[in-house]
């Protein structure tokens, strides 16, 4: 008998054969385009790839030409390299882990022109899109929405101050009478919207007292507790009628108390319903504060505070880094997330996996090493200013916690008296990530760091700067801090200068450095941006010169017709309130009084009587009726 | 109904084929293995390979398939049972399952797995058995039924219909 079965061996053999040759030929097409579709996928634009080899005798990859296009600028690149080059650890790939232990990256460039648009066809970028809505905003996505928002808020101001003449003009116009007549002040609905309130709540306790006919009810009681005389028992007869007469006394006693807790029920509730006057107070002067805010912002002449403008001038741009900051790490932690802890057994619907101890497991993807390269210059950029760089970014991993290290990289570029330094931390190894960007830069010229022209308001020829950023992303928090120093500053001129223009270069002749600090905090969703400079004491002197005198008179002219037309009112609406609450509280009050008295008087009536009739039986020949009045006085 | 009527079609057309009682025998054994496996694995792939190359009975392995499917699922707590302790209990055993957890490829074969563990045993204890039987079986059915079958009105009408032509054809 023969053992093998020949005639289903050879097919097999030919197709695996077919299937190699198939491989060979075709695997760097296949990956090529395998990696194209998943870059689209994850840049939402386009991805080019212009040759890439592999090589199965030692498992290395070669990728040439890399050029990722920016989705928000399509005809530039977001990154793009000329060479990217590892070998694979041909083991692992085994248990479906892909071990990298070293790789390069030669000739990186970003923000490079493209000559064809990078956009994605829009069938696929509606698929792209279809799929991505799927996906819950993280923490990044909120905080980049945040910042774009931020910027948006400086870069509108900015716009105020952009044309001096208009500033100059409105403010010259305001008419604050009218700006308050037409604002329709939030203030003075209120104090309408109060006063009718009280109306209400006087009529409503109004009604409840007299649905509670207090009065004719006292009466009625009275009336019952006077009528009750003559308790006095001499024989068992008179028993009879004197526990017919306690009964009475504490029927009485019982509809007393009730009608006192009633009141008592009511004026607590009035006095909450009312509330107190300094609450009232505080919510006028609250709304008076909003209306004045309103007006202000319906104005065109921003907030003119010395901060503030320095704000508007470098927020936008500053803004915008932390946000590309952002981008990164929310990259970073989405495609190296915190891994779930192991499990010893896990139950499935067949049997039970048992987990055994694994020794050195390593992550799905792992890359110990890569060297990197490149410069800041490129297609479309001024290579003159151009920056060479290279560094190591080391263990980058799919799987953080197992493989126990963060993601590090440390990049330095030098170029003359030029310096790069740059360094990153991911370290998603523990609950609560850490995100870190630091980078410093000195000898850089304005032109380098494009802050030549700062809102087409202010423009730097030259100068030495100097810069020291840092983002740290911990958890859901973003901590960033920007440090620039600018020595040796030359402002200049632009090519048609206008009023703003020559007025602002008026303002900064004398300015030689520039010490700007700017610090974005953003904690569960509240993004404060704030900026301290040495800009700020120009600014504030030149605003004064320019327009803060009688900006400051129109915004005391509008707060004074704000506090004319509101102050009245409200004056009118506290005596409203104490009148009506007092009013209330008064008449309450009395007749808790009456009620009071009425229930200790009706107690004291059931206690002489108790005292008197004890009295009575004491004496001799009255056993029978000590008996029968027994239980009259159980309370 | 149909497909009591397609097993006894199955289990004439390789009792009734060329195929000696050991290819059969070998048949059934191998698909013993492939059918108490509750699912896939890498294992099974490679018993699936064997009875393509191996001159086994390829429509015995495949009916044992079936067959030990049904069986396999009334094995299964018991299957549970024993990889269990293997898996677990056997200290002893410990230190070779952590070394086959952490060679690369053998993982796929999900040994770590108390019903595959364990089915995978109930099969090798059963190699024997289950051999011995399937080909006894195939001999006296061909020294004593066969003659008697092949008159039976089903199985004349099971002979013209194309599988068993074709599995005719194969099997030689």
């Amino acid at each position: 008998m023969k053992f093998i079965r020949w005639k289903a061996v050879i097919p097999t053999l030919v197709i695996l054969i077919v299937a190699v040759v198939f491989t060979v030929f075709f695997l760097d097409s296949i990956i090529k385009k395998v990696a194209i579709n998943s870059g689209e996928a994850i840049f939402g634009a386009k991805v080019e790839i212009s040759s890439l080899k592999t090589k199965l005798k030692n498992m290395s990859v070669e990728i040439n030409g890399l050029q990722i296009a920016n989705k928000e600028d399509v005809w530039k690149n977001l990154l793009e390299t000329e060479k990217i080059s590892f070998a694979m650890q041909p083991v692992p790939l085994l248990s479906k882990k892909l071990i990298i232990d070293e790789m390069a990256v030669r000739g990186i460039k970003w923000g490079t022109s493209r000559k064809t648009a990078g956009a994605l066809p829009p069938k696929k970028k509606k698929k792209l899109e279809k799929k991505q809505k799927k996906e819950e905003p993280g923490i990044a996505d909120k905080l980049k929405n945040s910042l774009k928002n931020k910027a948006a808020e400086e870069a509108s101001n900015l716009a105020v101050i952009s044309d001096i003449k208009s500033l100059q003009k409105n403010i010259k116009d305001i008419d604050a009478k009218k700006l308050v007549n037409i604002a329709n002040l939030s203030s003075l609905k209120e104090i309408e919207n109060m006063k009718s309130s009280f109306a209400e709540k006087e009529s409503k306790y109004k009604s409840m007292l007299g649905e509670m006919k207090i009065d004719s009810k006292t009466k009625e009681i009275s009336d019952t507790v006077d009528g009750l005389k003559d308790l006095r028992i001499d024989s068992p007869a008179d028993v009879p009628a004197v526990k017919e007469k306690i009964t009475k006394l504490k029927d009485a006693q019982k509809s007393t108390e009730n009608l006192l807790h009633q009141i008592k029920t009511a004026k607590s509730d009035m006095a909450s319903d009312f509330g107190e006057e300094k609450d009232l107070i505080r919510k006028i002067n609250d709304l008076k504060n909003t209306d004045y805010k309103n007006i202000m912002s319906k104005l065109s002449v921003g907030d003119l505070t010395a901060g503030n403008i320095t704000k508007s001038l470098v927020g936008p741009m500053w803004l915008t880094r932390i946000n590309d900051a952002v981008s990164y790490i929310k990259l970073a932690r989405k495609y190296a997330p915190k891994s779930e802890k192991k499990k010893i057994l896990k139950k499935r619907l067949k049997g039970m996996d048992v987990t055994f101890e694994k020794e050195n497991e390593l992550p799905g993807l792992l890359v110990k090493k890569i060297i990197v390269s490149g410069t800041t210059g490129g297609e479309g950029k001024d290579d003159a200013k151009a920056l060479d760089f290279s560094g190591n970014v080391l263990d980058i991993t799919s799987n953080p916690v197992l493989w126990g290290k963060p993601t590090t990289a440390e990049i330095v570029g030098k170029k003359l008296n030029k310096e790069l330094k740059m360094n990153l931390l991911f370290d998603h190894t523990k609950d609560v990530s850490r995100d870190e960007i630091n980078v410093t830069m000195q000898g850089m010229t304005p032109k380098d760091l494009s802050i030549e022209n700062l809102g087409n308001i202010l423009f730097i020829d030259g100068g030495d700067v100097k810069i020291a950023a840092q983002f740290a992303m911990v958890g859901d928090e973003l901590n960033s801090m920007v440090l620039t120093k600018v020595h040796n500053i030359k402002f200049g001129t632009a090519e048609k200068e206008n009023e703003t223009q020559k007025f602002f270069k008026q303002m900064f002749k004398n300015v030689k450095e520039i010490n700007l600090e700017a610090q974005l905090v953003s904690k569960q969703g509240d993004t404060d941006f704030k900026v301290k400079s040495n800009l700020d004491d120009v600014f504030k002197n030149g605003i004064k010169s320019l327009v803060g005198e009688k900006l400051a008179e129109a915004k005391a002219k509008i707060k004074e017709e704000i506090d004319r037309q509101v102050e009245g009112k409200k004056k009118e609406m506290l005596a409203e309130f104490t009148g009506k609450k007092d009013g209330l509280l008064k008449n309450l009050t009395s007749k808790e009084q009456i009620l009071t008295a009425k229930t200790e008087e009706i107690k004291n009536k059931i206690n002489t009587a108790e005292q008197e009739i004890k009295k009575q039986i004491k004496e001799p020949g009255q056993e029978k009726a000590k008996k029968e009045i027994k239980n009259i006085f159980k309370k | 109904m149909l497909i009591l009527i397609k097993i006894l079609k199955k289990i004439l057309t390789v009792l009734n084929s060329n195929a000696t009682p050991a290819q059969i025998g070998w048949g059934v054994v191998l698909g013993s293995f492939i059918g108490l496996a509750p699912f896939f694995c890498l294992h099974k792939f490679i018993i699936l390979l064997l009875i393509i190359f191996l001159n086994v009975n390829m429509g015995a392995a495949f009916l044992s398939v079936l067959v030990f499917s049904i069986v396999g699922a009334l094995t299964d707590p018991l299957a549970h049972k024993i990889g269990y302790a293997l898996l677990v209990n056997t200290n002893a055993l410990t230190g070779l399952w952590t070394k086959l957890y952490n060679m690369p490829v053998v993982p796929f074969t999900k040994f770590y797995n108390t019903i595959i563990t364990g089915s995978f045993v109930i099969a090798l204890i059963l190699i024997l058995p289950v051999f011995f039987a399937a080909k006894k079986f195939v001999i006296y059915y061909r020294k004593h039924l066969m003659q008697k079958v092949q008159n039976w009105k089903l199985m004349k009408m099971f002979k013209l219909t194309n599988f068993y032509k074709i599995y005719s054809g194969f099997s030689e």
